[in-house]
Order: structure tokens, then C-alpha cells, then sequence
């Protein structure tokens, strides 16, 4: 398709519509990266003795000219990140407290939020009568003791004075959803369906107004955050002002 | 014109050198999450779209063909991630009207809304080819390579897509 400028008009309105304002954080090429090398630490472990063999035969053979010229050409990509970032300072520094702030809130969201689903999905499923109930016990006292680590992991780190208000409703959405997770644990062990289902849809909601959109606006600041509807149900997304 | 990459760093990577990958890997973040909030305009699910993807990348690393290029698989990846994750939506859509007390006709108001309604009433496939043309700025080419098909179908499909968010274009204009 040829750029014309009936296509470069629609690629403004397309890009504009889609954008809202949005940018990759900064921390997400670092995140997935950590995730990665996360993985190849756990592959590493599970090949464990066999690595000296593995190491240089088959699918892990690497050659001695490869890894020159892959060093080579990583000692140029370093220069020339290096030299990028001494010509263009970082808005902010990576040692800033606002990066270590959310460093930390989104290391403690991920952990959180995972958990979170996993038990969504097993507990939602033990109402629509699998027989998943154990599953649902047990990951619901896992995400409750993760609850408990993503507060310490916020209390252990210094908050930056613009994040202080929001820093505090997360951690007032986190402790309230505490009794909810035992309202659940409480209804499953009643065997009740129709308890569990409300204690479900309980610990949905705040899930959603009370620490999603407590993290959300983290994210957002100096916006606010919102619930907006899309056709797939609902998300949430930085208020556009 | 698939983008290439230095051939070495990519045998390296496929030879289970993990440094080679993250080298290859790196660059691609950020388009791959724009790509992925695009598709499914939810931070957290496009975040987990993009690491999922780069997990699965570095597993089937070895899988990937030389002529196929890194961006144009990694982004294949991502973008299956990304159906997956709109099928497992983990907001669904039977406790939403509790969220608005019911009121589903609530129309967002902010420019481009209507737009953005309007693209993510696209099919799959539509949206994901109107995302990497228009969005991420990719050519033809290489959209028929991420999507399994080819420039042609990708032109095609482009087209449809287009005319499908024609109305909306038109009213971003009034």
C-alpha cells in the first residue's frame, strides 16, 4: 500500500485513537528481560549435573567464533547505548526514588496479581462445579500470604511524596481484601456454591476498585486512574484530560 | 523487507547462548508492548502478553528460520499471546454491568473514542494487521509474515479492516 496522504491522515487519527497518552514504562524492558534470565536460571537448575555435557553438544553447542563475534558485537551495542544516554539525560534517574518506588510496587503487583488469578480461575471454576475446591483453598491461603508480602515489600521502600496518597490506598485496598479471602475460604469449607459465588464476586470487586486501580494510578500519576468499559467487559486506564 | 538481524547473534541465540538472545530480545520490547496494549488496551494484560512471549521466545528460540527475521517471529508470538489473552479475559463480561450499576450505554467521551470503539469491535486478525501497519508503521511484507499469510492477504485484509472503521474515520473528522 503506498504511503499516500489519504493513508498517512488515517495512520495520525489510528495512532491518536490507540495512543491515549500511553508510553512502555520504563521498567518493562528490564522486567522482561529479569523474566527471561528468571527462566534460563530454572532451566538451568532442572539440567543440573548434565550441564557439563549439555553445554557443548547438541542444541547447546555454541562455537568459540560465534561467541567472539556475538561478544563483538555486543561491545557495540553497549557503546552505543552508552553514548545515546550521555547525549540524552534521563528524565529520571534510575536511582531516583520514584523509580525504586515503582520497581518495587510493580515486582510486589506481579507476584500479587498472578496469585490473584490463579485463584479467580480455580474458585470461579468451583462454582460452575469442577471439582477444584482444594485448589481454590490452597491458592486463595497463597495469595492471602502475598498479600501480606506485597505490603511489607511496600513498607520497605521509601515513598516518593507525590505517590504518598495513592501509596496508601493501595495498601488500604491490600488489607481490605484480607477478610474477604477468608470469607471465601470460610464459604468453601461450608461447601456452600451460592456463598462461594459472592465471596467471589466480593473479592473481584476489590480486586478492581481497590487495588487495581489503587496500582493503576501509581502508574498514572499525575493522572487519575479509571474503570472504562470496552466490548470485551471493562479495563482500566489512565483518565484523559 | 523482513528486518534483519546480525546472523551471528541470531545462530548464537539459537544455539542456546542466552546473552546472543536477550541482545536480539531487548530492542523488540517496547513495540512489542505497544503492540500489545494495542490489541488489548489493558496494561497488566499487555505486560504479561510481552513476557510470555519472550518466555516462549527463548524456548523456541531454535525453531526460528533465518529468512522468517526476529522481529517478524517475536511478533507472531506476541500476537498469539495476545488472542490467548483476550479469550481468557479475566474480566468478564457477566460482572461488568455490576461495576455501572447496569449502565452499559455509557459512551466514552475523550477524542478517539469512538475510534478506538471501533477498532476493538475488529476481528483478530483485522485489528492486529490495522495495529501493525498503522501503529507500529510496519510494511506489508512483513505483516504477511507475522500474521502466516501473505503481503497480498495482508493488503486484503487491510482493506477490509479499513473499510470496516470507515464510518468512525469519518466521524473523527466532524
Amino acid at each position: 500500500m503506498e504511503r499516500s496522504n489519504l493513508t498517512d491522515h488515517t495512520r495520525r487519527q489510528i495512532r491518536q485513537a490507540l495512543e491515549q497518552g500511553f508510553q512502555p514504562a520504563p521498567w518493562l524492558r528490564r522486567q522482561v528481560i529479569q523474566g527471561v534470565r528468571l527462566e534460563q536460571a530454572r532451566a538451568q537448575r532442572k539440567e543440573g549435573t548434565h550441564m557439563d555435557t549439555i553445554n557443548w553438544t547438541g542444541q547447546k553447542r555454541i562455537s568459540r567464533p560465534l561467541v567472539v563475534t556475538a561478544a563483538a558485537v555486543a561491545a557495540a551495542i553497549v557503546a552505543v547505548l552508552l553514548l545515546a544516554t550521555r547525549t540524552a539525560p534521563p528524565a529520571v534517574s534510575q536511582a531516583s526514588p520514584t523509580v525504586a518506588y515503582l520497581n518495587a510496587a510493580h515486582q510486589g503487583w506481579d507476584s500479587w496479581y498472578r496469585l490473584y488469578n490463579f485463584a479467580d480461575s480455580q474458585c470461579s471454576n468451583t462454582v460452575a462445579g469442577m471439582p477444584l475446591a482444594s485448589q481454590c483453598r490452597a491458592d486463595t491461603i497463597q495469595l492471602k500470604a502475598e498479600t501480606q508480602a506485597f505490603l511489607d515489600r511496600l513498607d520497605a521502600v521509601a515513598v516518593p511524596a507525590q505517590l504518598r496518597d495513592r501509596h496508601q490506598t493501595l495498601k488500604q485496598g491490600l488489607r481490605d481484601i484480607e477478610p474477604l479471602l477468608d470469607q471465601r475460604i470460610a464459604a468453601l469449607d461450608s461447601g456452600n456454591l451460592q456463598a462461594l459465588d459472592a465471596a467471589n464476586l466480593a473479592v473481584f470487586r476489590q480486586e478492581v476498585h481497590g487495588i487495581h486501580l489503587a496500582i493503576m494510578s501509581i502508574d498514572c500519576w499525575p493522572k487519575a486512574a479509571e474503570v472504562k468499559r470496552t466490548e470485551d467487559g471493562g479495563s482500566l486506564g489512565c483518565v484523559q484530560n | 523487507m523482513v528486518t534483519t538481524v546480525p546472523i551471528d547473534l541470531l545462530e548464537a541465540a539459537k544455539a542456546g547462548d542466552d546473552w546472543a538472545f536477550e541482545a536480539l530480545l531487548e530492542p523488540l520490547v517496547d513495540s512489542a508492548y505497544r503492540m500489545a496494549w494495542a490489541m488489548l488496551h489493558d496494561r497488566a494484560a499487555a505486560e504479561d502478553a510481552v513476557q510470555e512471549a519472550s518466555l516462549l521466545a527463548w524456548r523456541k528460540i531454535a525453531s526460528l528460520r533465518r529468512r522468517d527475521g526476529m522481529r517478524a517471529w517475536f511478533f507472531t508470538i506476541v500476537a498469539n499471546q495476545c488472542r490467548r489473552a483476550r479469550r481468557q479475559k479475566w474480566w468478564s463480561v457477566l460482572k461488568f454491568p455490576e461495576l455501572h450499576g447496569g449502565d452499559s450505554a455509557a459512551p466514552e467521551s475523550e477524542p478517539g473514542a469512538d475510534l478506538r470503539q471501533a477498532i476493538r469491535g475488529l476481528a483478530h486478525h483485522k485489528r492486529l494487521v490495522v495495529v501493525l501497519f498503522y501503529y507500529l508503521d510496519l510494511p506489508l511484507d512483513e505483516i504477511g509474515a507475522i500474521t502466516g499469510t501473505t503481503e497480498a492477504a495482508a493488503k486484503a485484509t487491510l482493506y477490509r479492516a479499513i473499510r470496516e472503521l470507515r464510518p468512525a474515520l469519518a466521524a473523527e473528522e466532524t
